[in-house]
């Protein structure tokens, strides 16, 4: 009958997704061959260049295909600086269709190496990058998923290529923790933005951190920022004191979390050390022991020290 | 200009409410002949929303018109469409406003070149201006807010309703506690950022959610107790007890252990899917809502007619129905399912007693100022004898109302009348007077909805009728829902309701030569995954808020 309506069976769907792989695994033997045989160190070939892009775009994984882009590239730019003509429109173009490519490619794998090496070293070529626009991929980026290292190593290298305001990126990072503090890569670029240079800072972060070791004890990020924020100098007798009564508190709700007596040990331990801390300290590495009997060697080692 | 519908459907349908509309979609998409069609000339009936001008127009009923003789035979009776008990009460518009500018162009001019503010002199508002802009506004009857995760979105991404309406997330949920606006504290980056709440007390919220969320079985022992029993013997704070008792889980001091903890666990379960809070809003109003179901049934061909001239129901000597006057017209079916305010009065043995009072203003400015334009769900708890209020804010992003303006819906269950039920928000909240903090009300409305939902709809009318219920008190469609798949399955027993079309990958059409090879066979092109609600919309217009698995907030949260 004509035009009817059918619906694939599973087994016809399998066959139809084989059928399909096959042709892209030789589309793929064939791209590769042909732009490989026209590799020259002068001149390029303009229809290798667009089979390499249509390439990367399906897998941005195939470096040699990079490298080969960053090959024309160079070409590019010393035949631009052969042409006598200062106008380098032509070439920002270039660099502006390496960008965009690279960015399809991220679109479909924001974890390629390649793909984000690509674009650095392309803007590092550029004659006139767009560093905000960078800026804004980067937050885009990072929003879809704030563990993407690849993400986060970039902005470290725009920042420090451009060199932006502390302010910014403080704002930046106290943005990102309120959105989700689960995250090692929030702290740490936290960390790495030597904040804590007065009291009130600080303060500030401790409070920060505070809230978020109780909203979630589980959370061992949050822990290990607390760490580093009680092992500035600046930490005053009193937040240490009353540190360690919320603690205390905390730890009535959650007498199973080792993260509390463990950032009580490391109140403790800091600073002068009184007769009692000792007996103290004792006490909580007791107490660990218990609940985190893998790690026994370790607390009992810490403790020798005492 | 005259036409003629066809006179012989599976399905008569009257009213265009949303109940009806879902019926109307399961039946057409089942392949029933539907004929859905209102006396009024919008989609909604008591669901309906308007742009400012209808909205003052709204009359209270219809006349009664007579139907020709020459349609019914002798031994059958007929029935007046149209009833009074359910329509709105006590509807009263009025503005608050001056008609139009007092003061001559010069002089403003002047003003200008004189001050040195930072601010240009704001025109004042006037209500010539609102009128002008009125086609801007999408004042709904019965406002409401989807639970991300609840029956309601899943059934519109089961049924590819999702694609014919757009959606906003709710970007803030607020109460009213110890005298002030609070923002209520429901997900985890809620609470850790969160500030008038101790670390303790931060602590406790997160280990009651966890609680809930895993299903801990300690609350059975609190079979005939309160919720509000339960969160003291949790020993949470009253602050605490107040966000979760009236504001997550929107219940009462009376509310039992039990329901308490479902109400929770239906608020929890909805976070993190589209947005912060677990409620999205249609945008443009919930008007919509009806018109993307009635979308489908005619989508699937159904026959939609408006403005029709109904006049009566024809019964059999048995009691059955057996048609419907329509002008000049009789048209048959099997089955009639109609709005409970188009029933004849005859069909309604209990009259509603209860009411859902309502009130809508157009405002100034938001309750919660803040940089970013937001859409606000404030839980006003339960305070001297009147029961709590849902009050939802909207601004201009939502597609209800101009630029700079936000409109304002409160919604209760009646105890006096509305304006008194809400007399407590309207001082706490907003100003007659220019106030610099609180909100100016520009134009209020007030009335009052018959809820018949709590109703005996069936005792007393005939077999192959349905009367449909009217909006209720629930802030979400899903009871809405449930009735109307209550009703399909009465009408329709053993089929599907409303089942999602295959995906277009799959089919093939097949052609007049079986033996094509690969590279002929026709395959349709793939649709995109229709599976998110359609708020690509709000995606597309991102700002800087974050996202979790799907779509966040975006743009304006």
């Amino acid at each position: 009958m004509h035009g009817r309506i059918k619906v694939r069976t599973t087994e016809e769907q399998n066959l139809q997704k084989h059928k399909e792989q096959q042709k892209k695994l030789t589309a793929y033997r064939m791209g590769m061959k042909q732009i490989l045989a026209t590799r020259d160190a002068d001149s390029y070939n303009k229809d290798s260049l667009a089979l390499s892009a249509q390439l990367l775009t399906i897998n941005p994984d195939i470096y040699t295909l990079w490298n080969y882009r960053k090959e024309v590239v160079l070409i590019e730019i010393k035949k631009s600086y052969q042409d006598e003509v200062a106008d380098d429109q032509k070439l920002i173009h270039f660099f502006e269709e390496e960008l965009r490519l690279t960015e399809q490619c991220l679109l479909s794998n924001p974890k390629s190496y390649g793909s984000w090496h690509h674009r650095y070293w392309i803007l590092n070529h550029h004659t006139k990058p767009n560093w905000q626009r960078e800026f804004d991929l980067c937050n885009k980026y990072v929003s879809l998923d704030d563990r993407n290292f690849h993400c986060w190593d970039f902005r470290r290298l725009i920042v420090n290529k451009i060199g932006i305001s502390l302010a910014d990126e403080i704002a930046f990072s106290t943005e990102r923790i309120n959105i989700n503090f689960s995250n090692y890569s929030s702290w740490h670029y936290r960390s790495t933005l030597q904040i804590l240079n007065d009291e009130n800072s600080v303060a500030n972060d401790l409070i920060l951190v505070q809230n978020a070791v109780f909203t979630d004890p589980i959370d061992t990020s949050a822990w290990f920022y607390l760490r580093w924020v009680l092992s500035h100098p600046g930490i005053t007798k009193i937040q240490k004191e009353d540190l360690l009564n919320a603690l205390e508190q905390l730890q009535e709700l959650e007498p199973e979390c080792k993260w509390i007596i463990m950032a009580k040990c490391w109140l403790v331990k800091q600073g002068n050390l009184e007769k009692d801390a000792i007996c103290r300290l004792k006490r909580y590495y007791t107490e660990l022991i218990k609940l985190d009997p893998l790690r026994e060697g370790h607390y009992k080692d810490c403790f020798k020290v005492f | 200009m005259e036409y003629e519908l066809p006179t012989e459907f599976d399905i008569i349908i009257i009213g265009t409410g949303v109940i009806e509309s879902i019926i109307s979609a399961a039946a057409s998409r089942i392949g029933k002949r539907v004929l859905h069609i209102d006396s009024n000339n919008y989609y909604g009936g008591l669901w309906a929303s308007f742009n400012l001008d209808a909205i003052h127009k709204l009359s209270a009923n219809t006349e009664v018109l007579d139907p020709p003789t020459d349609l019914i035979n002798p031994d059958e009776t007929t029935f007046a469409l149209g009833n009074d008990f359910f329509s709105l009460k006590n509807f009263k518009t009025d503005w608050h406003i001056p008609k139009a500018e007092t003061q001559p162009e010069n002089e403003n001019v002047e003003e200008k070149n004189e001050t040195e503010s930072e601010e240009k002199p704001e025109k004042p508002i006037t209500q010539d201006s609102l009128i002008k802009d009125g086609r801007k506004f999408n004042i709904d009857l019965a406002p409401k807010l989807q639970f991300a995760r609840g029956e309601f979105v899943e059934l519109l991404i089961s049924s590819n309703i999702a694609r014919y309406s757009e959606y906003r997330s709710v970007s803030r949920v607020l109460t009213w506690l110890n005298g002030q606006l609070e923002t209520v504290p429901c997900s985890r980056s809620d609470v850790f950022a969160n500030n008038k709440v101790t670390v303790i007390e931060k602590r406790m919220l997160m280990k009651l959610f966890m609680a809930l969320d895993s299903g801990d079985q300690e609350y059975l022992n609190y079979d005939n107790k309160t919720f509000r029993a339960f969160l003291t013997d949790k020993k949470l704070t009253p602050s605490l007890i107040h966000y979760v008792l009236y504001a997550i889980s929107m219940s009462t001091d009376e509310t039992l252990c039990l329901q308490g903890i479902q109400n929770t666990k239906r608020f929890l379960d909805s976070l993190g899917r589209f947005g912060k809070t677990p409620f999205l809003f249609s945008m443009y109003g919930s008007g919509e809502i009806t018109q993307a179901f009635c979308r489908l049934s005619a989508v699937f061909g159904g026959i939609y007619a408006l403005s029709q001239p109904l006049s009566s129901l024809i019964f059999d000597n048995e009691n059955n129905f057996k048609g419907l006057i329509c002008g000049k017209q009789r048209i048959s079916a099997e089955f009639l399912v109609m709005g409970a305010e188009k029933a004849p009065p005859e069909f309604i043995k209990s009259p509603p007693r209860s009411f859902i009072a309502r009130a809508v203003f157009i405002t100034d400015r938001s309750i919660m100022s803040s940089e970013k334009e937001h859409l606000t769900l404030l839980l006003y708890p339960p305070e001297g004898g009147k029961n709590s209020c849902v009050i939802i804010e909207l601004g201009t992003l939502t597609g209800t109302c101009p630029k700079d303006l936000y409109l304002v819906h409160l919604i209760s269950q009646q105890v006096a009348s509305p304006e008194d039920d809400f007399k407590h928000c309207v001082e706490n909240l907003f100003s007659k007077f220019e106030d610099d903090k609180k909100p100016k009300i520009l134009w209020s409305c007030f009335f009052s909805i018959p809820d018949s939902n709590a109703l005996d709809l069936k005792t007393g009318v005939p077999g192959n009728v349905v009367l449909c219920p009217g909006p209720d008190l629930d802030l979400d469609y899903d009871d809405a829902v449930k009735k109307a798949k209550a009703i399909f399955s009465d009408l329709y027993p053993d089929t599907e309701f409303l089942p999602r079309a295959p995906d277009p990958e799959d089919i093939i059409i097949e052609g007049d030569t079986e033996d094509r090879n690969d590279e002929d066979e026709v395959v349709l092109k793939p649709e995109e995954n229709t599976d998110k609600v359609a708020e690509s919309e709000t995606e597309a217009k991102s700002d800087n808020d974050q996202e979790v698995p799907k779509s966040e907030n975006e743009h304006e949260e």
